[in-house]
């Protein structure tokens, strides 16, 4: 039984090792052109909804070697890794992209790509920060603008009904992962974080219908799985990574003996938290009004709203899941984590949950570090409960 | 390449930017005692907005520039490190978050802080207008969480990006034109918000008077900077950086227009008698990035040594009311919006690269230093796109270095020298092939 968990894992980790590979096939076998978006907060059902397939633009595992001509080595790591991908001329491929201003660090990439790209469409999602009264009404303006430049590249309009099919698509989706989340929720021990992330990026890589075959017989295989035993401290993982986070890292956490039981990631339940409202008539609207509420689910740094509270959504989130220690990863340069760790850090310290940051870095330098490191704080904290 | 120790010719009347400065500083650390409202605000100047209502208002990066140009600096960034603000983040935010929290947390003993870095008053709301950089919003945003007990009020202006879609351009362009409907939209909210604060009616009569001023002194310094295109240049960008502050937070206050109309007098003068800013200038060069604080005399007096003279830049050049011409007093939201709009961090690089082109035309460029400041990813986002366009379509030649705008730790000096004296090396023997 474990070998269909497994043979349905072979097939997700073959996609995520080369995540374009999917998108290309597409194009040579049906002329299917691919519109490259950046992360965190974007509307790929508009894409979708066009006729055109959506690829989430993924940090690669590659040292930035050639892209450092065009950045500095002081941009984080998912913004210089895609400047990279452009240099060797990994993104060729695309018909377009889409960079949108919640990130200085994306917007610069962006202009990289444009600069570099020059037979990819360089295209602009405007997406407010902040909630001001009129904060939703301006996101339909943004998401209007973006909705005409798409359909300048399919020369087709994209009508409601387009839209609210690919919601129901999407929806599914999130819903399915979300099963998958529940599943690992109950016992955690079922899935590594590793699969977790792969499994959420194959979602973010592949065409959401083919995706959805795929993830409703994972939710089979996973029913049935043998589950190993693992007597561990619980960590919950948080960060504001644009990029999946770094494998080995996330072996380390587990190989020390944590099992992790919850996160925040943008590879994870950051991704599928929320669904968009069908209800909601205009499906421009119901977009925006996803992104506020989404936020609000679980807050972004990026999106500057004082009515959400990360560092309370934080310890919240451990007590409900029984976590017994936090680990937060935070992308090196990342300037909005960078600015709400400190919150963060208090609050915790005053929740009287134990927590680690490691800094994440697009080229890792010392990993026995990392492993010192995450093994002492698993200890100390094993201790002190011992105590 | 000799190294005599010459120095910058700086213009006198920047002692005049430099008396309403302090003046400025030492109403605003009183401004609570005299019963005025204080708005924290980052980004573009709306100081005008804030005086028409009568309000004192501590501009975050006019702040950060201000306690590193009297170099008090460290401490607030030393507090602002212990807390967990990592060194990566903008200088200008650890700074002012480090004196914020030496007036919320008391100073540690271990401390020697600074008269201005312990004085500052803490908001009674904060305005957020913030053009080409995602991190003034988030700044903004943990200083509000650094009074977990106060709701303070938040109005945040969005500034959106001038990408450059579908052909528009500069000022031009349906992007453009809506761009500034927006904008103008939100500026009137933030009169109506600004006046709730107050519990008073907004007094647009005074905020017309107030840019009447701004627009004055705005059309002086565009004047002035222009006639820098003789050769020699009689002032430089680091002139243009010191009277940065009359158009910026200290926009519409009295005075502003009397001193820019003195840099522009004595800029007439120097072309008239052949002074120059620095002693012998040989080379021309083009400042892109932002102004590093804590050591813009000590620029100054390194390029001078160089025989370089740093004319233009595109901090100073294209941003602070750099189009006065919109402004019309007594309806002055849409100039506002478009000056605003148009600040040089919020353009798409192709817009950015046609109007640094034109300046580098305009000034007679020779070559471009690259001033990558460490904690400033806004503003060095587009430098190595720069590099390669100023080469392939102007043959101008840059160099680059690493360094900040108010933490000097991000300095290797030797570095610097090296990097300068290799584009002048270069900038020469190109001189020289002509010549040849």
């Amino acid at each position: 039984m474990s070998n269909k968990y497994e043979e349905i894992m072979s097939r997700i980790t073959e996609i995520t090792d080369q995540p374009y590979e999917t998108a290309k096939r597409k194009k040579e076998e049906k002329g299917q052109k691919t519109i490259g978006y950046f992360a965190m907060h974007f509307p790929e059902e508009l894409i979708h909804a066009s006729g055109l397939y959506p690829v989430l633009l993924q940090e690669s595992n590659d040292p930035v070697t050639s892209g450092h001509a065009y950045y500095y080595s002081f941009f984080c790591g998912p913004s210089r890794s895609l400047v990279d991908q452009a240099a060797k001329e990994e993104l060729n491929f695309l018909d377009a992209i889409i960079v949108g201003d919640y990130c200085i660090q994306e917007i610069g990439a962006g202009e990289v790509l444009g600069e570099k790209l020059p037979k990819v469409k360089n295209l602009f999602f405007r997406l407010p920060v902040g909630n001001m009264p009129w904060t939703g009404d301006d996101i339909v303006e943004g998401l209007k603008e973006l909705k005409r430049d798409i359909e300048s590249i399919t020369g087709k309009t994209i009508t409601d009904n387009d839209i609210k099919r690919s919601f129901k698509i999407y929806n599914k989706n999130r819903q399915l992962l979300r099963e998958i989340y529940e599943i690992r929720n109950k016992t955690p021990e079922v899935i590594s974080s590793k699969d977790l992330v792969r499994i959420i990026q194959s979602s973010m890589v592949m065409l959401k219908e083919e995706n959805n075959i795929l993830l409703a017989e994972l939710v089979e295989a996973l029913k049935t799985k043998a589950v190993p035993k693992k007597t561990g401290p619980k960590v919950f993982l948080s960060g504001s990574l644009c990029g999946a986070p770094k494998f080995d890292i996330l072996s380390i956490i587990e190989n020390a003996g944590a099992v992790v039981v919850g996160d925040d990631l943008f590879h994870g339940w950051r991704y599928i938290s929320s669904d968009i409202d069908e209800s909601i008539k205009d499906p421009l609207k119901a977009i925006s009004e996803y992104y506020i509420r989404r936020n609000k689910d679980v807050p972004c740094p990026i999106r500057v709203d004082p009515d959400t509270k990360w560092e309370q959504y934080l310890v919240d989130r451990v007590k409900e899941l029984g976590a017994d220690q936090l680990i937060i990863l935070v992308a090196k340069y990342c300037e909005a984590h960078m600015f709400f760790y400190p919150d963060i850090k208090e609050a915790v310290e005053k929740a009287g949950i134990p927590h680690l940051q490691i800094q994440i870095e697009h080229e890792i330098v010392s990993l026995e570090a990392v492993k010192t490191r995450v093994e002492a704080f698993l200890e100390m904290t094993e201790i002190a409960a011992a105590k | 390449m000799s190294q005599e120790l010459k120095k910058a010719n700086r213009l006198k009347s920047g002692k005049l930017v430099n008396k309403l400065v302090n003046q400025y500083w030492e109403d605003l650390i009183m401004a609570k005692e005299q019963g005025k409202l204080v708005c924290y605000t980052t980004g573009l100047p709306i100081g005008p907005f804030l005086d028409a209502q009568d309000m004192a208002w501590i501009h975050g990066e006019g702040y950060g520039a201000r306690v590193a140009a009297r170099h008090e600096e460290l401490e607030p960034q030393i507090y602002a490190e212990r807390r967990g603000y990592d060194r990566e983040l903008c200088s200008y935010a650890r700074t002012q978050m480090g004196c914020v929290m030496f007036a919320e947390r008391g100073v540690p003993l271990d401390l020697q802080v600074g008269a201005i870095a312990k004085e500052i008053p803490v908001p009674d709301f904060i305005i957020t207008c913030y053009p080409g950089c995602t991190s003034g919003p988030q700044w903004d945003w943990a200083i509000e969480r650094m009074f977990p007990g106060r709701k303070i009020p938040w109005f945040n202006v969005v500034i959106p990006y001038h990408y450059g879609r579908n052909g528009s351009g500069y000022m031009r362009g349906e992007e453009y034109e809506q761009e500034v409907a927006y904008v103008t939209r939100q500026l009137k909210d933030m009169c109506e918000f600004i006046g709730k604060m107050s519990g008073r009616p907004y007094n647009y009569d005074k905020l017309s008077e107030l840019m009447n001023t701004v627009k004055q002194c705005g059309t002086l310094r565009k004047q002035a900077m222009e006639l820098c295109a003789a050769k020699p240049a009689p002032a430089s960008f680091f002139d243009w950086s010191q009277f940065i502050a009359p158009v910026n937070y200290l926009s519409g206050l009295p005075g502003t227009v009397e001193a820019m109309q003195a840099a522009k007098d004595e800029i007439e003068e120097r072309i008239r008698t052949g002074e120059s800013a620095i002693p012998n200038e040989k080379y021309r060069i083009f400042w892109e990035g932002i102004m590093n604080w804590n050591k813009l005399g000590w620029m100054a007096n390194k390029f001078a040594n160089y025989d370089a003279t740093v004319v233009a830049g595109r901090y100073t050049h294209m941003a602070f009311w750099q189009e006065p011409d919109v402004i019309d007093p007594a309806n002055p939201l849409r100039g506002v919006a478009i000056n605003h709009l148009e600040c040089q961090l919020g353009l798409g690089y192709p817009i950015t690269e046609e109007k640094m082109f034109e300046l580098c035309k305009l000034y007679s460029i020779d070559g471009v230093v690259l001033h990558g400041a460490r904690t400033c990813r806004s503003f060095g986002r587009s430098h190595y796109l720069m590099a390669e366009n100023l080469s392939k379509k102007l043959d101008i030649s840059s160099t680059m270095f690493e360094g900040d705008m108010v933490d000097e730790s991000f300095y290797k000096e030797e570095v610097v020298n090296t990097r300068i004296e290799a584009l002048l090396e270069s900038l020469e023997a190109k001189k020289q092939r002509q010549r040849g």
